[in-house]
């Protein structure tokens, strides 16, 4: 085992809580959120030497669930098993009352397409840059902000109303 | 007046604006307060955003998820064609790698910087990839003789032999957890530590037998020893030096 396979995967149980979170935002459901991570794992480890040291593991990682979850996407549109957003509810659990906010954010971000979600879980969640972003997504930048921008008209249009009126008051 | 567009305000919010646009967007919003509200409605949008999956970087972390990274579980539990065809990879060729994953796993945060690691009290810290005895387990390490140590002692020393790095390296078990440490550079690096149920017997006597010890722990140790494990009198006086080879 050499030091760099030992980072490696030190790296990744590091990275795992980031990766919850953006599986989180772009897969609309806990379940399969969590199942993204580890099919992201599994692949991370068993194509490791294809990422190349001093490159960001976590940018490798976000691009392997974006890819994961596009073929899962694609796989389940043929099996009509698409989960449809009646599905979710139970993304909330136990903190809605505290967080209605955020219980809109999330319920908003379920009715955008998936690749705004991307756009959104990327940069807005999980904070990349738009060259990171647009990197792991392999497309331009302008594509990247183009798309950004229509996710975000969408959400301030989904969020209109008593939501985002309290969030200006605070 | 410039009249600036929306994708402007986002990538201001995102901090994406070079320093020029960004000085002059600040001015523009100091006189504006239309323009301070549509700026404000998009940092609110990207404040509430990332607030709504902040929670979960606290949850705890599922099992099979850290299995996953130590090449352990099954493929994910839900139907999923493209999913299924990773998890049968899993178990075929990781079972060679386990011991090495399970050090990964508790290096865990720490790789740059001296980090305690989770759930070892402060025996173990993760410094620069590696994974250093501290506290009761480095002291244990260093003044504890498998021949002569309390049955009681949290940290209970096994074997002690020269690795083919030619270095001093012992086994140990604390209460959940065996490993394999070697002193090298003033440190007793921990090379290995699976977790191990109820290390002790019943009666909290344990003696640690090459047979008793994990797996990983135990392949790690096959592939380092160099000619038998010490003896008592050896051990002694490996002790007596400070754990160096002198000539």
């Amino acid at each position: 085992m050499t030091p760099t396979e030992e980072l490696f995967r030190a790296e990744l149980v590091a990275l795992l809580p980031r990766l919850r979170r953006f599986g989180r935002a772009i897969t609309r459901h806990r379940e399969d959120a969590d199942d993204l991570v580890q099919v992201a794992v599994v692949r991370a480890l068993t194509r490791r030497e294809q990422w190349e040291p001093g490159t960001r593991l976590l940018s490798w990682m976000f691009r392997i669930m974006n890819n994961a979850w596009i073929d899962e996407v694609r796989s389940r549109k043929r099996r009509d098993h698409l989960l449809s957003s009646e599905d979710l509810e139970n993304v909330a659990s136990a903190s809605a009352e505290q967080h209605i906010e955020s219980l809109e954010v999330r319920k908003a971000m379920e009715r955008l397409n998936e690749d705004q979600r991307m756009v959104v879980g990327l940069v807005l969640v999980e904070g990349l840059s738009y060259k990171e972003a647009a990197q792991v997504l392999d497309i331009p930048i302008g594509t990247l902000t183009s798309r950004l921008a229509r996710a975000r008209d969408q959400l301030q249009a989904l969020l209109a109303g008593p939501a985002v009126n309290r969030m200006e008051t605070a | 007046m410039t009249r600036f567009s929306d994708e402007t305000l986002m990538a201001f919010v995102d901090r994406e604006l070079d320093a020029a646009s960004t000085a002059a967007l600040e001015a523009a919003i100091a006189r504006d307060p239309e323009l301070a509200a549509r700026v404000a409605r998009q940092r609110n949008l990207r404040f509430a955003v990332h607030a709504a999956y902040e929670p979960v970087l606290e949850e705890p972390m599922p099992q099979r998820l850290l299995d996953a990274t130590r090449g352990k579980g099954a493929s994910p539990a839900r139907e999923s064609t493209t999913w299924r065809l990773f998890g049968d990879w899993t178990r075929f060729q990781w079972g060679a790698i386990a011991a090495s994953i399970t050090l990964g796993l508790l290096i865990g945060a720490g790789l740059w910087r001296e980090a305690p690691v989770a759930g070892m009290g402060a025996d173990l810290v993760a410094h620069r990839g590696q994974l250093l005895a501290r506290g009761a387990l480095a002291r244990a390490l260093a003044e504890q003789l498998a021949s002569a140590q309390p049955s009681d002692a949290a940290v209970q020393i096994g074997l002690t032999f020269v690795s083919n790095a030619g270095e001093y390296c012992r086994t140990f078990a604390l209460e959940k957890a065996a490993g394999l440490a070697c002193k090298g550079d003033g440190d007793w690096r921990v090379e290995v530590i699976a977790q191990q149920e109820s290390s002790r017997g019943s009666g909290g006597e344990y003696r640690m037998a090459a047979a008793g010890l994990p797996p990983a722990v135990l392949n790690t140790m096959k592939d380092r020893i160099q000619g038998d494990a010490l003896d008592a009198e050896a051990e002694r006086a490996a002790q007596q030096r400070g754990w160096t080879r002198g000539q």
